[in-house]
């Protein structure tokens, strides 16, 4: 009877030991991972390192696109209506991008509000905005009695 | 012992992540719009129907009846249904209906208005949509209760009948 | 005329209604009086969702924009397969689809189950209930017959974006996948009531697992195949929440299929067969709705809808709690206890099932963690494709390694030296193959490397073993199942692999007669051209693709300009090569004399293809060779 009752018991160390390393590697994996979501205003207030990976979202500016041919770079600017965030894009933009429209672009936070951007999401639904755009645009509204 | 404790932990986890969710899906449906309570945006817009004229928040202010605002647009299904509650709306006494026209063409949401009827006192047209940004609007219909520039209450999604019995009347005789 | 269909259509779903709680009432009571009658029932379930289903198609179809649903999904423009796919590319529609095939799921059961009859009885009785939840759900929230009290002469549901043939066929093979693992669940829960969860009835249970993996993956694979065709990033998998979800049932009911087979062979691993069953269920139940509700991309579009969110999760813990109880009480009771080897087959499947759930966990918290954070820390993130790359790869070297040394370990014992017989052989091959193409192709990693070498061990040992030549002719053994799906799995390994190291790709701005080099091809931008179609018109971008000065193929990236709505679309053209794809997208900058055009390359992509289809196959020879021998 001795003998399955102290298998048994190292079966169940060396499981819940390799369950822990691994969990731990996988939450590590998980945090080095995370993507954040600034607004502009965001990103005036804090202090964000250079060359981080992050999501910025807003409104495209007006009369703000532009196209360079010789390096095939767009341009433009996302905006929350109080600050506002240059992006430098190199790729094809969706089809439902437009000015005045709500936008989302993942990219390298290069410094002084601007991002070089590697992905341009706009919402598959043309009247949505993306929630994130609109709680950011909501906490720089007028209505917040300042 | 452990054996039960094993078996009955898949149970366990599921009914706290359960608890979990609901609570903090209900008070996020709760809590919604940080507006409730605070004044009421400025914003002045074209009228949709004289366009000489502007629609203010100056018209909601000024007023002391109770002002609903409803944000609607022609291309929205939900806001043809909840069109017989809106009717309902506009012929109580002391209430006051304005519409805000969200992202739409003068053309198709005066079409809209002339097939369906006018239940509005005023419409707002608001074609790119930044004045109801300011009202914190997710996507339509939304109808805000507004009363001595404050608002009240914000009412997601189309009105249902049983909904105005159950919820708007009551808020309104309260502020009767 | 049409509200006659609607009084039609709901009372249909009432009949259903009223039969399932029979059914329920049936296997509830003890007697096994007549054994007819949960047969009766069932096709009456079956007939009814079908009449109502067939009504939807009707209404759809003839543009009847009395129906309000009709009226937000459909136009009289539409071509008539979209018309008809319409019906069931939306809220209401796609749940009435989903009642339809768990009524047809019950009725086969019933039809064709080799149970003895209180356990048929019992399963039809738990699948009524699922039955009877979703048609409360879908009469009191989501109605598909409502009329409008003014019928207007057009639709709104032209969208060209949702016009799309992989996109209509999509939802229905996926959910016949979810849905086919309800019936695993009933089957579940029937066993832990009568205590008879064994050899018996893992026999009865592993040709339905199958079947409903086999279309569970063909879902998948439709949506990745259509994402990449579609979405224009040529990617064909983002670790999006939306994918994540029909992958998590895929992972888990694939560990279900190993421990249903141990089951049946071995009569051990109960209690593991039983909770990845009702798991597997619950995760198709979350990948269809949460993903429905907008949950899993943001909690907001949850909020805003409240009534059918609430409702679908209220549902889904009743299910879960109601299953998850009776396999506290009953679970204890169900293993026999079996000795075996360390190194035998057994442990091997129960390595298996631990390395699938660690996945299942990784893909698990990478999905819901966003939501975790946004509603208790109020911080938006998103979890970046890489977090799902380095945790899984490992865990991959791990699954390849036990695929291989498993099928070739005895049960209950061990018998390394013929292991080591069996393997040697394509080590050796694959070793040196491996390595003299990384010379030749010098992008790999080590960890690329090892895993195309273990990869290539798998598909070598695998197809020696199983596929034989004796006397002049071709001989396939009883594991050919087995051998093909996970060849297959290694295939698809070594392609995505493939195609990640070895993708090009060039952004660029071109006028006409421009030439653009990427890798050894030439592009050159031949003309631009318009076209008015029906419903749009097209500028189109014409580029010859050469190389060595003889044109191989010719591709036309499109941009479309839609009337009604206006809408903007741009078309990928893809030219498929038997080793690589080549995928032009294009923009048109406003007011500019040339295009931004992106050109990839990508290799390997028919394989990936080809990988899935190899395991889809596998598993339909592990159902019909079971039915040889049985």
């Amino acid at each position: 009877m001795r003998e399955p009752v102290k298998q048994r018991i190292i079966k169940l160390l060396i499981g819940a030991s390799i369950i822990f390393v691994a969990v731990l590697i996988i939450i590590f994996n998980l945090r080095d991972n995370l993507i954040y979501f600034y607004s502009p205003t965001d990103l005036v207030e804090i202090n964000l390192n250079n060359n981080q990976e992050i999501r910025v979202g807003g409104l495209v500016a007006d009369n703000s696109l532009k196209y360079e041919e010789n390096s095939s770079t767009y341009r433009f600017v996302i905006t929350d209506e109080k600050n506002i965030i240059n992006v430098e894009y190199r790729g094809i933009l969706p089809n439902l991008f437009a000015e005045n429209k709500g936008v989302v672009v993942e990219g390298i936070y290069s410094g002084a509000n601007n991002i070089i951007a590697n992905k341009v999401l706009a919402k598959h639904d043309e009247n949505y905005m993306p929630p994130e755009v609109i709680d950011a645009l909501q906490k720089e509204g007028k209505w917040q009695g300042e | 012992m452990i054996r039960k404790i094993l078996f009955y932990s898949p149970l366990s986890i599921i009914v706290l992540l359960g608890i979990l969710f609901y609570y903090s899906l209900n008070s996020e449906t709760k809590s919604n719009s940080p507006l409730i309570g605070k004044e009421i945006p400025e914003f002045s817009i074209e009228r949709l129907l004289n366009d000489n004229d502007q629609f203010t928040s100056k018209d909601l202010t000024s007023s002391e009846n109770i002002n609903f605002i409803n944000v609607w647009a022609s291309w929205c299904i939900p806001c043809r249904a909840e069109h017989n509650v809106l009717e309902l709306l506009s012929k109580i006494d002391n209430v006051d209906l304005y519409g805000i026209n969200h992202k739409d063409t003068k053309k198709n949401a005066t079409n809209f208005i002339n097939t369906l009827g006018n239940p509005f006192r005023e419409i707002g047209f608001d074609s790119d949509g930044r004045t109801s940004i300011e009202w914190g609007v997710f996507g339509v219909p939304e109808t805000f209760i507004v009363h001595r520039g404050k608002i009240i209450y914000k009412h997601i999604g189309p009105i249902h009948i049983s909904e105005l019995e159950d919820t708007i009347i009551p808020i309104i005789k309260d502020l009767n | 005329m049409s509200e006659l269909l609607s009084y039609l259509g709901i009372v249909s779903l009432c009949v259903c209604l009223l039969v399932s709680l029979a059914q329920i009432k049936i296997s509830y009571l003890k007697s096994n009086a007549n054994y007819i009658n949960y047969f009766n029932l069932s096709l009456i379930q079956f007939v009814s969702c079908l009449l109502s289903f067939l009504i939807l198609i009707y209404i759809f179809i003839t543009s009847d924009f009395n129906f309000s649903l009709v009226y937000q999904n459909s136009h009289t423009e539409k071509p008539m397969i979209y018309k008809l796919s319409g019906s069931w590319g939306n809220h209401e529609g796609s749940l009435l689809m989903w009642i339809l095939i768990l009524t047809i799921f019950n009725f086969m059961f019933a039809l064709m189950s080799k149970a003895n009859i209180r356990l048929t009885e019992i399963t039809v009785g738990v699948q009524s209930f699922l039955i009877l939840g979703f048609l409360l759900f879908l009469l009191f929230t989501s109605n598909p017959f409502s009329l409008l009290s003014e019928p207007p002469n057009e639709g709104l549901g032209l969208n060209p974006i949702l016009q799309d043939p992989f996109l209509a066929i999509h939802p229905p093979i996926l959910y016949l996948g979810y849905v086919g693992f309800s019936l695993i669940f009933s089957l579940a829960i029937a066993g832990l009531l009568l205590n008879h969860i064994d050899k018996n009835w893992a026999s009865i249970v592993k040709k339905w697992t199958l079947s409903a993996w086999i279309l569970l993956t063909a879902g998948i694979g439709l949506g990745s195949y259509w994402a990449y065709n579609e979405l224009g990033w040529g990617g064909y998998w983002f670790w999006d929440p939306v994918e994540n979800a029909s992958l998590m049932p895929w992972l888990a009911g694939t560990a279900l299929i190993h421990c249903v087979s141990i089951l049946e062979k071995r009569n051990t691993l109960q209690s593991w067969t039983v909770l990845l069953s009702i798991l597997t269920f619950a995760l198709s139940l979350i990948g269809t709705f949460l993903v429905r509700s907008g949950i899993l991309n943001s909690v907001h579009a949850f909020a805003s809808d409240p009534t059918r969110g609430l409702f679908i999760l209220a549902f889904l813990l009743i299910v879960l709690i109601a299953s998850l109880f009776i396999f506290a009480r009953k679970g204890p009771f169900l293993d026999k206890e079996i000795k075996y080897h360390l190194l035998s087959r057994e442990t091997g499947i129960l390595v298996n099932n631990w390395l699938f759930l660690t996945i299942l966990f990784i893909v698990f918290l990478g999905t819901v963690y966003p939501i975790f954070t946004d509603i208790v820390l109020n911080e938006n993130i998103t979890v970046g494709s890489k977090y799902y790359i380095f945790s899984i790869t490992p865990i991959i070297f791990l699954f390849i390694f036990a695929m291989i040394i498993t099928p070739f370990l005895n049960w209950s014992t061990n018998n390394y030296k013929i292991l080591i017989q069996k393997i040697y052989k394509p080590t050796l091959l694959s070793v040196i193959l491996i390595f003299s193409i990384s010379l030749y192709f010098d992008k790999l990693s080590i960890t690329e490397i090892s895993l195309l070498i273990l990869s290539s061990i798998l598909i070598m040992a695998n197809l020696n073993s199983n596929i034989l030549f004796k006397n002049n002719s071709l001989y396939l053994t009883s594991n050919i199942g087995r051998a093909l799906t996970h060849a297959g799995f290694a295939l698809l390994i070594i392609s995505i692999i493939a195609n990640a190291s070895y993708a090009k790709e060039k952004i660029t701005q071109a006028k006409v007669d421009d030439k653009i080099i990427v890798g050894n091809y030439d592009f050159i931008f031949s003309s631009i051209s318009q076209k008015k179609e029906k419903n749009y018109h097209k500028i189109i971008a014409n580029f010859e693709m050469q190389q060595h000065s003889g044109t191989l193929k010719k591709l036309s990236p499109e941009i479309r300009f839609y009337n009604n709505p206006p809408t903007i679309t741009s078309e990928t053209s893809i030219a498929r090569m038997l080793f690589k794809d080549i995928y032009i997208v294009m923009n048109v900058p406003e007011n500019q004399e040339f295009i931004n055009v992106r050109i990839h390359i990508k290799p390997f992509m028919n394989f990936i293809w080809v990988s899935i289809l190899m395991m889809m196959i596998g598993g339909l020879f592990s159902i019909s060779y079971r039915i040889k021998n049985s």
